[in-house]
């Protein structure tokens, strides 16, 4: 069996390739995900399916092969993993973050996402605090199956597992193929039947609004002519969430989350807050989940720095959408609660504080469940998605609907 | 190629109002330095350790520098293009998809 184990610095490179393409498809801005939550743009859910997809077929055909992967897959206690994705959900609605574009934010320079850091640091403290107890010690334990993945126990079946992450990417790909992008929309499929048709207006001004959207609060000219025009209003607006630009990056990323798994261990974010609050607030030895957090945690602040450094990168030197820390509300926030920047950090700290609080719980978050839990095909991971996917959705609905 | 003809004109509007692109290759260097800067530090501080339990130190002093390239950059672009904050004419575009 071929297997490594990396030094713990060069989680730093693989931060820093993830945070970078996650900023150039724009999910480092929270108005992306409010979007999602108003099921207006579904860039995000057609990004990481064609990166489970293609993550899931290199894994588990490597593992098939004789690979050895540090698989680190998250266990099925059902309640913890139910409720704690119902609160993420609910997290993700109110503040249009999760943990990783948190740093990805605060390295595009957004003002609201420090509000976010100190809010989720709070929520990852609750959580600390709740696993000490009767009731967090019931959560992680009761009806818990353990590591499991659709194909039995981790590292178990993996011809199998090679089968069914076939099936699997299958399913994936053709989410980003039927979904269409924007609300009232065109899917890929629909425009590979239909060569010559048009962009409907309402897909026109989509386009319009949404590199509006992802520029608004710049603190740097765009220029002409040049490659940050060609990816603001050309590629990350783009409707082809099948398309080379866009299947690209999700094949890179997924493909970076399997090579980390080779090196390290998964791809997560949110655990770097517990082991920032075990290290400043509550320490290791007194309090169980921060002994249990800093003993392996491994890579995770390096690649947490790396995410938020090649945001920072990216948004100078490819996207210019470096903010300066200039006052920007999301359009949707805007619309629903007005220009306040006091509600804004309101809504950035409270949203951030559940969103962080529901990850701890469920231990992960969207990188260590949807993205690196869903490739790994983990039972608990699905189940997080699912439960994370509707409560955001009702949410998002109940909060947003009136300025429908 | 009504796509074409939409989306040329709001670039052709943002570039009016956009102020005009100055020299960046001072502040440019100093972040691929600190780019260097940040690997050097991580690579020295935490060595061959492959463990699971990280150096809090070595993460801070990477962390911190960090920090203080992105604070130095954001003081530097507003400093250079005096606060500007690109805010696009939503209103016009929505009047426009109603059209």
């Amino acid at each position: 069996m071929i297997s490594v184990t990396a030094w713990e610095w060069i989680g730093l490179f693989i931060g820093m390739l993830i945070g970078g393409l996650a900023e150039a498809w724009g999910i480092s801005n929270p108005e992306v995900l409010i979007r999602l939550g108003k099921w207006e743009d579904r860039l995000f859910v057609g990004c990481i399916a064609i990166a489970i997809g293609a993550g899931a077929l290199a894994l588990y055909g490597l593992a098939a092969l004789g690979v050895g992967f540090h698989w680190g897959i998250k266990p099925d206690y059902v309640w913890g993993v139910a409720l704690g994705g119902a609160i993420f959900g609910t997290g993700i609605a109110i503040s249009g973050y999760v943990p990783g574009t948190v740093w990805m934010a605060l390295g595009e320079g957004r003002r609201d996402a420090i509000f976010a850091v100190l809010g989720g640091l709070l929520g990852a403290a609750a959580w600390t605090l709740i696993y000490q107890t009767s009731f967090g010690h019931w959560l992680v334990t009761y009806d818990n199956f353990g590591l499991i993945y659709f194909g039995g126990k981790v590292d178990t079946n993996l011809t199998v597992g090679f089968g069914i992450a076939v099936a699997w990417a299958i399913i994936m790909f053709s989410i980003a193929y039927f979904l269409p992008r924007y609300k009232h929309g065109k899917s890929c499929a629909y425009n590979s039947l239909h060569k010559n048709t048009k962009l409907s207006p309402e897909e026109e001004a989509q386009y319009v609004e949404t590199a509006g959207m992802l520029l608004e609060g710049s603190s740097m000219p765009l220029g002409k002519n040049n490659l940050p025009e060609k990816v603001n209003y050309h590629w990350t607006v783009s409707s082809k969430l099948f398309g080379v630009v866009m299947m690209s990056v999700g094949i890179i990323i997924g493909l970076t989350v399997v090579l980390e798994m080779f090196l390290h261990q998964i791809f997560g974010e949110s655990t770097t807050y517990s082991w920032i609050v075990a290290k400043l607030w509550l320490p290791a030895g007194t309090w169980k989940y921060s002994t249990l957090v800093v003993h392996t945690i491994g890579w995770e602040p390096f690649s947490d720095i790396g995410t938020l450094f090649g945001a920072f990168l990216a948004s100078v030197f490819f996207t210019r959408r470096f903010q300066s820390f200039n006052n920007v509300i999301p359009p949707s926030w805007k619309a629903r609660f007005g220009n306040s920047q006091i509600k804004r950090a309101a809504g950035a700290f409270s949203g951030a504080f559940l969103m962080l609080l529901g990850a701890r719980m469920a231990d992960g978050c969207a990188s260590g469940h949807i993205l690196s839990g869903d490739l790994q095909m983990a039972v608990s991971s699905l189940e997080f998605f699912i439960f994370v996917i509707i409560f955001l959705l009702v949410v998002a609905h109940i909060i947003y609907r009136k300025v429908e | 190629m009504v796509e074409k003809d939409e989306i040329e004109q709001t670039e052709i509007k943002r570039e009016g109002s956009e102020p005009k692109c100055k020299s960046e290759s001072g502040i440019k260097a100093f972040i691929i330095t600190m780019v260097g800067i940040v690997i050097i530090t991580a690579a020295l501080t935490s060595g061959t350790y492959n463990g699971y339990d990280p150096s809090s130190y070595s993460v801070a002093i990477t962390g911190f520098f960090v920090i203080v390239t992105i604070v130095m950059t954001a003081i530097w672009y507003r400093t250079k293009y005096n606060n500007y904050s690109y805010e696009p004419n939503n209103e016009t575009n929505k009047k426009e998809r109603k059209q």
